[in-house]
């Protein structure tokens, strides 16, 4: 029977919101279609409907984070939701609406705006209470503390929490311990929402991934050739959600990603590219911005420069072991601590980012790096020098800005644009004729 | 009323904890005694004293600006970390023997890639402290504590051994109930120490060789106890926050016209509220009282809810008016801290102020206005 719940307002806007942008898109004359775009936006429509669902009906939800293995609950066939995904997808159709809400929000400005929008979310009721959380600890201080602050909050006493320690390393030993605590995170899950785990469901998700991030990493050496055969992130931006914050696993994930593959390859094949007076190749040494289909198409236009490849799109994403149980969490256990992005760069020792920026400036035959400095990224503040020594070692030029990811008014574009403009003109670009 | 009377073992303890060199490290340098540096609250300091070592927390007091650290670290890092990388720069810290680190929040954690750079480096061993509390974590925090013993004991070429660890426990607990004392001389309506003279004794004991510190803690009590409780707190504050060391700082919160009774800072009642337990495996005993026992760090989830509770307990128990919490510029921990203590006690009707700070003394006339207004505030509501 559906019931009447507090929380599921908004999920139902957001939802309402992409029927509308859905009607929009089919709309557009057939040229201007992005098959690919109305994909993600359907398969965010369904998430949402999957989380109505279950809250007027009374199943369980779980409120998780990406690097959280959502393939288990996803093989679980358990409703789950991040509480930033929709809240971001949706600013730039609201303009801003809720980031200028956030703004009043009595918790420091200086803490990053994704974890700001997290504890906003939730703290307004923005989604349905939910069943359980499972809490990332990783990759920092923010996120560790944003989970613990909704533990704290009136309407959300009493809903059980499990968190998995990240551990520092990179070896087995810390793959180990991190796949016990997911088997922990199972029975956790099975006995506070009452759905059993079924190996083989969840192995069928996993191994659908595999798939998916095999295409994935073809896709990445596509984008090796010159001209690059798609514009700036556009990889990462439309597969990270498709492997981190929808339901995951979904063979119809497969077909949108090898349709983006058979584009780029066709385009390598053709030797043409959205830039085709390709002059700088960039390399992003953090998540996408949300804004990053802004500054990608000022780049290409000024200065006919693309992003090539980002943290968010350069991760090994080790195929995943699932003859057995041990072997699939242990894999899953690497995956997330040690590839999903952010995590695997935010969460140790330095190494990883050297090694990152070294292999990405020597494989995709980078020009110049362009580090975010993200307004959240603490730990980042603390590499100023070893990326500025990969960087030199490798006698690539480096601008490191200092922007928000998730916030374009943090530092307005046009100040990003003329910071990349000087710094391109400082080490001898030519700015493009036509612009 | 304040205090007329001299009390001689004070001026040690508060002048060396405002000096990293200070002379009790240099006195026991000149006898041959080896130094190592850590990063203070989650680092065993007993495995170092089981080793023949004399711990001694690392910060950047005295500090005289950031200019070096800025080749390091950005200015999204707190100014805790970049003063203490900028006298790790300066030479300051050149008479350690040893550092270790742990990953005790972003900022203070990249103190050790950044030092492991620099030639000559002490920097020997990385610990990682879980971010939870359970099981799994001990069994990981077990095996973290075993290798720093295994890499300490082939850096100085010395076995630590159950005997070792026994003694270096007894003797940390004793500071441990020393501290308990000065805590308890607290409670009173008259109280024998300023807050400022209080959080500086409480820091010396990570910055002076132990057995020395924990003769001058007694002496000091004996001369507390011989002049009687001096000090009438117009109002009983309680201080709370992250890596504040300054006595500058400190005294500028009592000069308004209240007076920090107590505190609930690492190296203040956490670092002595429980004892480690004398008896059985020493290396279970120190494990089971850094991964259970001991007050949480901020950091540590599933444990905002203790946290929290502590703070009201210690309100209640030394009879506070009002809790000042202070969190530096860029910390997150400490912003979500606040950001739940101010839900918390607003519940529980107690006054709280939440400044934000700069490790270095900065903006002291707005500190001072908003502390002043505090105090009005809690008067005007007392005596109303």
């Amino acid at each position: 029977m559906t019931q009447v719940v507090e929380g599921i307002e908004r999920i139902k806007e957001y939802r309402e919101r992409l029927v509308g942008l859905l009607d929009f898109m089919s709309k557009l004359p057939p040229e201007q279609q992005n098959p690919v775009a109305m994909a993600v936006v359907t398969m965010m429509k369904e998430k949402d409907e999957q989380l109505i669902d279950a809250a007027e009906t009374g199943k369980p939800i779980v409120c998780t984070w990406y690097g959280n293995c959502i393939e288990v609950l996803s093989g679980m066939g358990i409703a789950f939701f991040n509480p930033v995904i929709d809240l971001m997808f949706h600013l730039g159709l609201t303009d801003y609406a809720d980031a200028k809400e956030c703004d009043k929000y009595n918790l420091d400005d200086k803490i990053c705006s994704l974890v700001r929008y997290a504890v906003y979310s939730m703290e307004n009721k923005l989604h349905p209470r939910p069943t359980c959380f499972i809490a990332m600890q990783e990759p920092c201080d923010g996120q560790l503390m944003l989970h613990q602050a909704f533990t704290q909050l009136d309407h959300l006493k009493g809903v059980p929490f499990f968190s998995i320690d990240p551990s520092y390393g990179h070896t087995d030993k810390d793959f180990e311990y991190v796949a016990k605590q997911l088997k922990d995170m199972v029975k956790f899950v099975e006995e506070k929402t009452g759905v059993k785990y079924d190996f083989e469901k969840v192995k069928a998700v996993v191994d659908e991934t595999n798939k998916q991030y095999a295409i994935w990493a073809e896709c990445n050496e596509l984008m090796k050739a010159s001209p690059a055969p798609l514009p700036s992130f556009a990889i990462p931006d439309a597969f990270w959600p498709l492997m981190q914050h929808l339901k995951v696993g979904n063979p119809v994930y497969t077909k949108i990603m090898e349709t983006v593959r058979d584009v780029a390859k066709a385009n390598v094949e053709k030797g043409v590219g959205p830039v085709m007076n390709e002059q700088i190749r960039i390399f992003w040494p953090d998540l996408d911005p949300l804004w990053s289909e802004k500054l990608g198409q000022w780049l290409a236009e000024e200065w006919n420069a693309v992003v090539v490849q980002t943290f968010q799109g350069l991760t090994p994403y080790t195929p995943v072991d699932t003859s057995n149980e041990d072997a699939m969490f242990f894999g899953l256990a690497r995956r997330a601590v040690a590839e999903v992005p952010m995590i695997r760069q935010g969460r140790g020792w330095t190494d990883v980012v050297v090694e990152d920026v070294t292999n990405a400036i020597q494989d995709y035959n980078i020009d110049a790096v362009l580090f975010s400095g993200h307004m959240g990224h603490k730990d980042q503040s603390g590499i100023n020098y070893f990326m500025k020594k990969a960087c030199r070692d490798m006698k690539v030029p480096l601008l490191t800005l200092t922007t928000s990811l998730f916030d374009e008014r943090y530092t307005p574009l046009d100040k990003v644009k003329n910071d990349i403009s000087n710094f391109f003109s400082a080490n001898g670009w030519k700015r493009n004729k036509k612009a | 009323m304040s205090r007329n009377t001299q009390i001689p073992a004070l001026e040690p303890l508060m002048k060396a904890s405002q000096t990293i060199f200070n002379d009790e490290l240099k006195a026991c340098k000149a006898q041959g005694g080896k130094i190592v540096g850590y990063l203070q609250e989650e680092i065993p300091e007993e495995i170092f004293t089981a080793a023949g070592l004399v711990p001694v927390a690392v910060r950047g007091v005295g500090s005289d600006g950031t200019e070096l650290a800025e080749a390091y670290f950005r200015q999204l890092t707190c100014n805790y970390v970049r003063n203490t990388f900028n006298t790790i720069l300066n030479g300051d810290w050149d008479f350690l023997d040893g550092a270790v680190y742990s990953n005790h929040c972003d900022h203070a954690r990249r103190i050790y890639d950044n030092w492991a750079t620099l030639p000559g480096n002490p920097a020997y061993h990385f610990v990682y402290v879980p971010k939870s509390i359970g099981p799994r974590e001990t069994e990981f925090y077990r095996e973290e504590l075993k290798k720093l013993i295994e890499a300490t004991e082939k850096r100085f070429n010395v076995k630590i051994t159950s005997e070792s660890l026994t003694a270096a426990i007894k003797l940390h607990n004793e500071t441990r109930r020393l501290q308990q004392q000065i805590y308890d001389m607290q409670k009173g309506e008259q109280v024998y120490l300023k807050g400022s003279e209080l959080l500086l004794v409480m820091m010396a004991a990570n910055c002076v060789p132990r057995v020395r510190y924990n003769q001058l803690l007694k002496e000091l009590i004996e001369q507390l106890k011989a002049v009687g409780p001096t000090i009438k707190p117009t109002l009983r504050l309680m201080y709370t926050g992250g890596h504040a060391d300054s006595q500058e700082f400190f005294e500028l919160l009592e000069k308004q016209g209240g007076d920090i009774i107590v505190d609930n800072a690492a190296f203040g009642t956490r670092a002595c509220a429980k004892l480690i337990s004398e008896e059985g495996c020493p290396l279970e005993a120190i494990v089971n009282y850094y991964q259970d026992q001991k007050p949480s760090a901020t950091r540590i989830g599933g444990t905002a809810d203790a946290r929290m509770q502590r703070v009201v307990d210690l309100v209640k128990e030394y009879k506070l008016d009002g809790v000042i919490s202070a969190r530096l510029f860029m910390c997150d921990l400490w912003a979500f801290e606040q950001f739940m203590m101010r839900k918390r006690l607003e519940k529980e009707g107690v006054p709280l102020l939440e400044l934000e700070v700069d490790y270095q003394l900065d903006g002291e006339g707005q500190i001072r206005t908003r502390v002043q207004a505090f105090i009005e505030s809690i008067l005007a509501r007392k005596n109303n």
